[in-house]
């Protein structure tokens, strides 16, 4: 089962467990029955995280694990978070990231760097 | 051109909270402490990756810091909520772009709520692409107050000129106050950004390396699809790039007609651009008619 797949399903399953309708979730969240009907068929590739985040409230479970389900929130295999720190820049390999988080805990940890 | 982003409104409702929260509307250009404030953030004291920072690092990190400060323009450390922007950056404009990007990188919901993700988790890359994205958008949103930027540009004549100008008044660059004004000018208008130099003379071909053009000017002439490479001989109005200034040329409608289109173009350090848009027509007015007694 794909990511979409399995997103759609978890989806609907929390919804009918919480009792709730389609309407009752999707108009809150500010999408269509209809979208979400999509959603929980796994038909929408791609679906926003924005999305997800409000149906995370409306089916009142955690964010984050809609987000690792969907797959845009994948391990890490060796290194550090790569999510607490927001960077604008171009070309940053994987290595680099993980020794930018590495440096920032080390700044926390020794704030004169000592 | 670019793909619209699925989450514009979200986005767009938090550059309009902090807007109002920083009580920065009507105030130009957005005053950068007070957006940052607004957003619970500050501004780092000491750049995370300046070089006296980065000498106080374990030496097996400092080659990978070195190669990532050539690559890194800021960022926003939310577990400290600090922004960094590198100060290498000396076009001010740019600046308060970079601070503001990362500002919608920490205040988007959906994208701070990942701050408790666990240390061995990521984002996917194009999670990553799309988080960029939203912050570039949200950056631009703050920079030009939302719908503030859209009512001026109404009263103003269109021209390279204006664009300079309301760059100057907005505090952006005037690639980044094209775009806007390319994007959100409610007549037909589109623009075009080509290389500095052309690639090739008789004929001239120039490399295009973005263009935009609002819904007007899409409506007129379909969404414009402007190949990687632009001949004059394919596209007449390229050479007005020659002339640099104003000039006027024939280019295909929707349906196949024949229109006249302006054409400006101008140059900075880096880029050539060119502006183009459909006159408005000016409306005769009747004489007014007295009428006896």
């Amino acid at each position: 089962m794909g990511d979409v797949e399995k997103l759609g399903e978890t989806l609907r399953t929390i919804r009918e467990l919480a009792g709730k309708s389609l309407k009752a979730v999707a108009e809150p969240a500010g999408i269509s029955t209809a979208y979400l009907l999509k959603l929980e068929k796994g038909q929408v590739q791609n679906p926003s995280p924005h999305i997800l985040y409000e149906l995370s409230k409306q089916l009142e479970v955690d964010y984050l694990d809609l987000m690792r389900v969907a797959g845009y929130v994948v391990p890490e295999a060796a290194g550090s978070s790569l999510v607490s720190q927001a960077l604008n820049s171009k070309n940053v390999t994987d290595d680099e990231m993980r020794a930018l988080a590495a440096y920032l805990d080390f700044l926390r940890s020794n704030p004169k760097g000592e | 051109m670019v793909r619209p982003l699925e989450s514009a409104g979200t986005i767009e409702a938090v550059a309009t909270k902090l807007l109002r929260n920083a009580d920065a509307y009507g105030r130009l250009p957005t005053p950068v402490d007070d957006i940052v404030a607004a957003a619970k953030l500050t501004m780092a004291d000491d750049y995370v990756l300046s070089e006296s920072m980065i000498s106080r690092a374990p030496a097996w990190m400092r080659e990978k810091l070195r190669s990532i400060q050539h690559k890194t323009l800021g960022l926003v450390d939310r577990r400290e909520r600090v922004v960094h922007v590198d100060p290498g950056i000396e076009h001010e404009g740019k600046r308060r772009f970079v601070t503001f990007h990362e500002v919608i990188h920490d205040a988007a919901p959906h994208q701070k709520d990942l701050l408790y993700a666990d240390d061995l988790e990521s984002l996917s890359p194009a999670t990553r692409r799309l988080f960029e994205r939203e912050a570039n958008f949200g950056a631009a949103e703050l920079l030009f107050q939302r719908e503030f930027f859209a009512r001026e540009v109404r009263d103003l004549a269109v021209s390279t000129d204006t664009v300079w100008h309301l760059a100057d008044r907005y505090g952006a660059s005037f690639h980044a106050t094209l775009r806007r004004y390319a994007e959100m000018h409610p007549q037909p208008v589109a623009a075009i950004v080509l290389g500095r130099t052309p690639l090739a003379a008789n004929p001239l071909r120039w490399k295009r390396e973005e263009y935009m053009a609002t819904p007007a000017w899409t409506e007129r002439f379909g969404a414009p699809m402007w190949p990687h490479v632009m001949s004059e001989l394919d596209y007449p109005f390229l050479s007005a790039v020659q002339l640099e200034g104003l000039n006027e040329a024939p280019l295909s409608g929707k349906s196949g007609d024949q229109q006249i289109v302006r054409v400006d173009t101008c140059t900075n350090t880096y880029k050539k651009f060119v502006l183009l848009w459909v006159p408005k027509k000016t409306r005769l007015r009747r004489p007014i008619r007295v009428r006896a007694a």
